[in-house]
């Protein structure tokens, strides 16, 4: 009787977590660069003949076997290019096709965004709207009032009206299998070894991302079809809630035969 | 009289194995790619009542009487295999099968078959499952690289419009297949693995769990019934058990 609970427990768990992942998604329906995530489900064996066997005229209990039910597969982040959309601002970049933006954290570590809504911090660097500075780094120089990116990546600032000079360049990165990278939260994402190591380069270059300023890629939620998938979950969690009612009335049946 | 006990308590435990098999399948009603089980009660072995004792007929063998059904178990589960919904999913690396077939995946236990779409490429540019097993081409690994990447219905792998191989398909007969756990499938014989004949595949697109959430719920109550008669069953046979011994042994 207690392996069945458990494969509603596995049940509920699994799905719950499921509501978790779209309502997240949909939370993040107007953050730039956002990629939404998928739960997918795995399904463990369960042996229904080992439980009670009729073959040999007599009733065999199994040994309560572990691990039945469902569990999650993988939780995945879903790359696929998100609307572009033009805002004007000279710093918001965004990309087309596959390809990360990279940030320096704090920690001396890279991390990879798509979220390429930049802005000029207190010492004239380009940073994220979390403050961290691009990579490779691009300085402003003093008195800058114009800035301008170039799809190939070079940044030229102008003072005045002087000539614009070209200050840095962004380079953008790309991997062998960008689904292998974990997210780290605030949209960023770590290389690993499942994603491979990064091929840097500039943007346009074949096989790299192309770059447009000026523009801002929109989440890649849809909300149609996420607010079908969240009533969607919500009806598996609750056909699993009954399931679970079903088996405490056969229990509390059972327990109480000597009323 | 005893016997009857018996005979309803194994009801009781069949619908128990019944209602397993069923909140698996509810478990499962979001897993991409799985097929629900089937699952019937099957009758206890008859047996033949002799009477042994004050018989005419020979002694050793006695005199047949009939035959006595002593209660229901579970067969074994058979899988349906009926056709999932797609579900779009725009992902370029999502495949569901339409027709009987399976995907052929290498894992360490050995060759495993699936109906899991969703794949991954991975360092190295092969076409793998998320646990990392690598999904099999028809001449081995399939390496799809970093760009574009597109299958078309009969399986034929192209990366940026080359050609780089093509996904093993296969059918297997149904009663010769059996789940092996976390998606995948096994043959009980690798001469009933046939190549497909009847699949194409579908980029784009995973295939949704064929679990009936409508038949699920009827199956629930019918289960929660069944149950509670056994259970009644035994109550009853206590009561006449219980009148045979106090009120018919009752001297005056």
């Amino acid at each position: 009787m207690s392996a069945t609970l458990r494969i509603i427990a596995s049940g509920l768990t699994s799905h719950q977590r499921n509501i978790d992942v779209i309502a997240n998604n949909i939370a993040n329906m107007q953050t730039p660069g956002f990629k939404k995530t998928r739960v997918e489900f795995k399904d463990l064996p369960h042996r229904p003949e080992a439980l009670v066997a009729a073959e040999a005229g007599r009733i065999t209990l199994a040994d309560e076997s572990d691990g039945e039910g469902v569990r999650i597969n993988a939780t995945q982040t879903v790359f696929t290019q998100g609307p572009l959309q033009e805002v004007g601002n000279p710093l918001d970049l965004a990309l087309e096709g596959p390809g990360f933006f990279q940030l320096r954290l704090p920690d001396g570590s890279i991390a990879y965004t798509r979220n390429g809504s930049l802005s000029v911090d207190a010492q004239n660097r380009i940073v994220n709207h979390e403050g961290f500075a691009i990579e490779p780094p691009v300085t402003l120089p003093e008195g800058t009032t114009a800035v301008r990116v170039d799809a190939d990546g070079s940044v030229w600032a102008q003072a005045g009206d002087g000539e614009p000079k070209k200050v840095g360049e962004i380079r953008v990165a790309q991997f062998a299998n960008p689904e292998g990278l974990t997210a780290i939260g605030h949209g960023l994402f770590a290389s690993t070894e499942v994603s491979g190591a990064p091929t840097v380069g500039a943007p346009g270059a074949p096989g790299q991302a192309k770059l447009h300023a000026g523009v801002l890629e929109q989440s890649n939620v849809d909300l149609a079809d996420e607010a079908s998938r969240l009533l969607q979950a919500q009806r598996a969690y609750q056909l699993n809630l009954q399931a679970l009612r079903a088996w405490d009335q056969i229990a509390e049946r059972a327990t109480s035969l000597r009323g | 009289m005893i016997r009857g006990f018996y005979t309803a308590a194994s009801g009781s435990i069949a619908n128990e194995a019944r209602l397993a098999t069923l909140m698996n399948n509810i478990a499962n009603v979001q897993t991409t790619g799985y097929k629900q089980d089937r699952i019937a009660n099957a009758g206890f072995y008859e047996m033949l009542l002799s009477r042994l004792s004050d018989s005419a007929v020979d002694p050793n063998t006695g005199e047949a009487l009939g035959t006595l059904a002593t209660g229901t178990g579970v067969g074994a589960p058979t899988i349906d295999f009926s056709q999932g919904a797609l579900v779009d999913t725009g992902r370029p690396l999502d495949v569901a099968l339409t027709g009987p077939g399976f995907l052929v995946v290498q894992t360490r236990e050995g060759t495993r078959y699936t109906r899991f779409g969703s794949l991954r490429s991975d360092a190295n540019g092969v076409l793998v499952q998320p646990d990392g097993n690598p999904v099999l081409g028809a001449d081995g690994f399939i390496r799809v690289g970093q760009g574009t990447f597109r299958i078309d219905d009969q399986g034929n792998v192209f990366a940026d419009d080359r050609p780089v191989g093509r996904l093993q398909l296969v059918e297997i007969a149904p009663e010769f297949v059996e789940k092996a756990g976390e998606n995948y499938y096994q043959a009980k014989d690798a001469t009933a693995v046939q190549p497909a004949r009847q699949t194409a595949v579908n980029q784009g697109f995973l295939e949704s769990s064929n679990v009936d959430v409508t038949r699920s719920t009827v199956d629930l109550m019918e289960i929660i019934r069944s149950y509670n008669a056994t259970q009644e069953a035994v109550k009853l046979q206590d009561q006449v058990l219980g009148q045979a011994v106090n009120e018919l042994g009752k001297l005056v």
